[in-house]
């Protein structure tokens, strides 16, 4: 069970990579919201996740895995995940 | 010798064909290794998403054909792109190292001792009840778990951590909070970052919104920094469904999730929390730990915890330290990595229908020491040269139908035998 003990961006965002991959959203989101506090100190991207928290919410309390439109969905939720961490890390770079 | 990529790439179209459920994972691995392109990345992941929910050969087949284009999509990419591509790709990479250690620098010191106790002392006149010579270390960012029976001095323990009761020996001190050893604690400033959550959850009114956004105002956050610790923590704790519901409205777990969310609103430096794993199902326990572990580890706002609870096998798999109680006295204080490390002997427990004098028959054939029976389940004492596979293939051999087993040699289980 052993929840991550990794801190490097590398390596964090690596992990949402990996629960995506897995195909756990849900944690993959929970450790994007961890990945914003920790990376994204003016928290500039928290509506964003929040919102896409709702999102992802509504979606899987409303839609069947098997349902058409699902994966549609799925994979729009994941492009979000991926452009919001791509985001937060050039913002870091271009920081430095 | 290394491989080429076309030979990776072959070796993968192959596995693609024979097994696309386990390759898929492979695909992933290539795409992160070869290409150039993030978006194959992205679309590597998606496939293998998509073969794990397809409906039916045709589509399983739609989606192979699709991975085996990609692999030679991420070639080609790859072959095409100028070495001063391939640089400006390692550049990237190195860039981001050094923000890692730009990071580092710049937040919170992890590891740091936040609460040091030197053995500790606490004596009850009335019960005769003595809980002595407690050395307690607690560092940000660790997990620190409490174990032993009931009425052993776990929660005695946790409200001196938390000033609620006052020691009779020893020394405490609260380096991370701003007080150093033996100037006096300043308890109004320590107490304003330590959040305990007792056994006995306390009632509150109101909906957990309207509490979240008390709870951090009364920590000194306002504004849109309470707006937003409070939208945070509904959302990193899974609340959201729940944030207008009452007290009365929730479940036990719930009730302890609301809470835990009320106490980590305002980000405390120390968290400590006395069995809340009780009335979880073990689904929240997972999540709850899962969280507490995550959380605790922060970067920019990492967290001490203290934390008791009778399901030893899922806090020793979250936690960094283990102190194990008996009777008031510390019987193990020490790393849970490092608890068994200098064992005599391992210890096997199993669960089974046979009586002890069977069972000590059946495993006659193999080296044991002992074997305890604590009512429900036989623990077997063997020597360290019996591995658990020797002593799972025994049991197998024997034909012994077993409902339960556990390796408990490196858990502090065997304190409680």
């Amino acid at each position: 069970m052993r929840g991550s003990t990794s801190n490097s961006i590398a390596q964090r965002s690596e992990e949402i990579y990996n629960l995506l991959a897995a195909g756990d959203i849900e944690q993959a989101i929970k450790r994007l919201m961890d990945f914003i506090t920790d990376f994204n100190p003016s928290n500039t991207y928290l509506q964003k996740i929040i919102a896409l928290n709702r999102d992802y919410q509504q979606f899987t309390a409303d839609k069947d895995p098997q349902a058409e439109g699902f994966k549609d969905q799925r994979n729009y939720l994941i492009h979000q995940i991926f452009d919001l961490i791509d985001q937060i890390e050039n913002d870091l770079i271009s920081s430095i | 010798m290394e491989k080429s990529i076309h030979t990776l790439a072959q070796e993968l179209k192959d596995h693609l064909k024979k097994d696309p459920l386990a390759a898929s994972r492979s695909l992933i691995d290539f795409a992160k290794t070869y290409a150039l392109n993030p978006q194959f990345k992205r679309e590597a992941l998606l496939l293998k998403l998509d073969y794990a929910n397809a409906q039916d050969e045709l589509d399983k087949n739609h989606i192979i054909t699709e991975m085996l284009v990609m692999v030679n999509n991420i070639v080609s990419d790859y072959l095409k792109h100028p070495e001063s591509d391939l640089i400006e790709t390692q550049k990237y990479e190195a860039r981001k190292k050094a923000l890692h250690e730009h990071l580092k620098q710049n937040l919170h010191a992890q590891q740091a001792i936040i609460f040091e106790g030197i053995d500790l002392g606490k004596k009850f006149k009335k019960s005769n009840f003595y809980l002595q010579k407690i050395n307690l270390v607690l560092r940000s960012g660790e997990i620190t778990g409490v174990v032993g029976e009931n009425g052993n001095g776990k929660t005695t323990l946790f409200r001196l951590v938390v000033g609620d009761l006052l020691h009779h020996e020893g020394q405490l001190c609260f380096p991370g909070l701003g007080h150093q050893p033996g100037t006096k604690p300043n308890w109004f400033q320590i107490k304003n970052q330590i959040a305990y959550i007792p056994q006995e959850i306390p009632k509150w009114q109101g909906s957990l919104r309207n509490n979240l956004h008390l709870a951090a105002t009364l920590h000194g956050l306002i504004g849109k920094e309470n707006e937003d610790a409070v939208n945070y923590i509904i959302h990193r704790l899974g609340l959201s469904r729940h944030e207008d519901k009452s007290w009365s409205e929730l479940s036990g777990g719930y009730k302890l999730r609301f809470t835990l969310a009320k106490a980590l609103v305002w980000r405390p430096k120390i968290l400590v929390i006395d069995e809340p794993l009780a009335n979880l199902d073990i689904n929240a326990q997972s999540i709850v730990l899962n969280d507490l572990r995550n959380l605790a580890n922060s970067l920019r706002h990492p967290m001490a915890i203290l934390i008791s609870s009778q399901h030893l096998h899922e806090l020793e798999s979250v936690t960094d330290n283990i102190v194990f109680l008996k009777q008031g006295e510390v019987i193990y204080n020490g790393r849970i990595k490092d608890f068994g490390k200098e064992r005599s002997e391992n210890s096997f427990e199993i669960e089974c229908t046979l009586s002890l004098k069977d069972l000590e028959t059946r495993m006659s054939g193999l080296d044991f020491n002992s074997i305890d029976h604590n009512g429900l389940r036989f623990i077997i004492h063997t020597p360290l040269s019996v591995s658990q596979q020797d002593f799972l293939a025994h049991l197998l051999a024997q034909n012994i139908e077993i409902n339960y087993f556990r390796n408990i040699s490196q858990s502090t289980k065997k304190l409680f035998v």
